[in-house]
């Protein structure tokens, strides 16, 4: 695979990490930052409000590494994403609060999750969008929906089946 | 059979995107535990992801980056100064020595309703004691007054 060839060495990399290496810190943001400000945009859609999520992000990130192998996870990059769209969700979230305007256009439009969800018959759509973009509880996005929450589960099952032939492709 | 089954669910995708709920991520871990093989089989989904992520990644502004550092310099100083890249200087407001402690700020009010209220009693107290002392004298100078119209006959 070409694609291990380019990619940076994980493990020493972590390791580096925990160790609290300033230049391996640096190297994960020069790699890993675009891309996640990227998934960060997709949720919070304002510039520099996704600045300040992708700093909250490493600052989390930076801190937390320590705990990186007691979470679980498998590679650096499915962590990062995953505390990115969580502090994106938050800041989105208070963003509501404010704003008050729901408007649900998501920018980047031509992104993996985007191309996806665009792929998917309405209802489908509607709860991907609010389960990955809103992060709403199954419950919540049966009560917007006027449905039951096994329904939704059923639905989104469905859907992560269908993305993982997507990714496939 | 069982295994396939369950990685054909979508529990992965569901895993890596962060939408699954906390019993299916138990459970994923339940079954990691007992098929390692999964461990690849997410190393794949999340690899593809990234894969995406890199190619559709928006740079953000320079000087970000720049913020970044420059917070978390500023915490490195407090734990130890390990590295001389020190260029920031970190002031603790808070005294450390042993001398000062810190409380609720609810005893502020209470220092100040306690203090107002000892002033209340202290004037209560100068003024009954002055008209105490007032009703005193004035009993003395009755009392003076009837012996001297009585004393004559």
């Amino acid at each position: 695979m070409q694609q291990s060839a380019v990619h940076i060495d994980e493990y020493i990399i972590t390791e580096r990490l925990i160790a609290g290496d300033p230049g391996a810190q640096e190297l994960v943001y020069d790699y890993y930052g675009p891309a996640l400000f990227s998934i960060i945009l997709q949720v919070v859609g304002d510039t520099a409000k996704a600045e300040d999520v992708l700093a909250r992000t490493f600052i989390q990130v930076f801190k937390n590494v320590v705990t990186y192998r007691e979470t679980g996870s498998t590679t650096l990059f499915g962590w990062l994403m995953r505390i990115a769209r969580e502090q994106a969700l938050k800041e989105a979230a208070v963003m509501e609060q404010d704003e008050d305007g729901s408007d649900d256009v998501v920018k980047h439009d031509s992104s993996l999750l985007q191309r996806f969800a665009n792929r998917l018959p309405a209802e489908s759509k509607t709860i991907f969008h609010l389960c990955y973009y809103k992060g709403l509880p199954k419950e919540a996005v049966a009560r917007m929906l006027a449905t039951q929450p096994d329904e939704v589960m059923v639905k989104l099952k469905d859907i992560m089946v269908a993305f993982r032939k997507f990714l496939g492709e | 059979m069982e295994l396939n089954h369950y990685i054909q669910s979508g529990i992965i995708e569901s895993y890596v995107l962060g939408i699954a709920t906390s019993s299916e991520m138990e459970e994923l871990q339940q079954m990691r535990r007992l098929y390692p093989s999964l461990n690849a089989e997410i190393i794949a989904v999340e690899r593809r992801i990234e894969r995406t992520a890199l190619a559709e990644a928006v740079s953000p502004s320079p000087y970000l980056k720049q913020r970044i550092f420059q917070h978390i310099n500023w915490r490195e100083e407090i734990s130890p100064p390990g590295n001389d890249k020190s260029r920031y200087t970190f002031i603790n407001i808070h005294s450390k020595d042993g001398q000062h402690i810190t409380v609720h700020k609810w005893w502020r009010l209470f220092f100040i309703i306690t203090f107002i209220l000892s002033k209340i009693c202290l004037f209560f107290a100068i003024y009954y004691f002055l008209k105490y002392q007032q009703s005193r004298e004035r009993k003395v100078e009755q009392r003076m007054h009837t012996e001297q119209t009585v004393s004559p006959e």
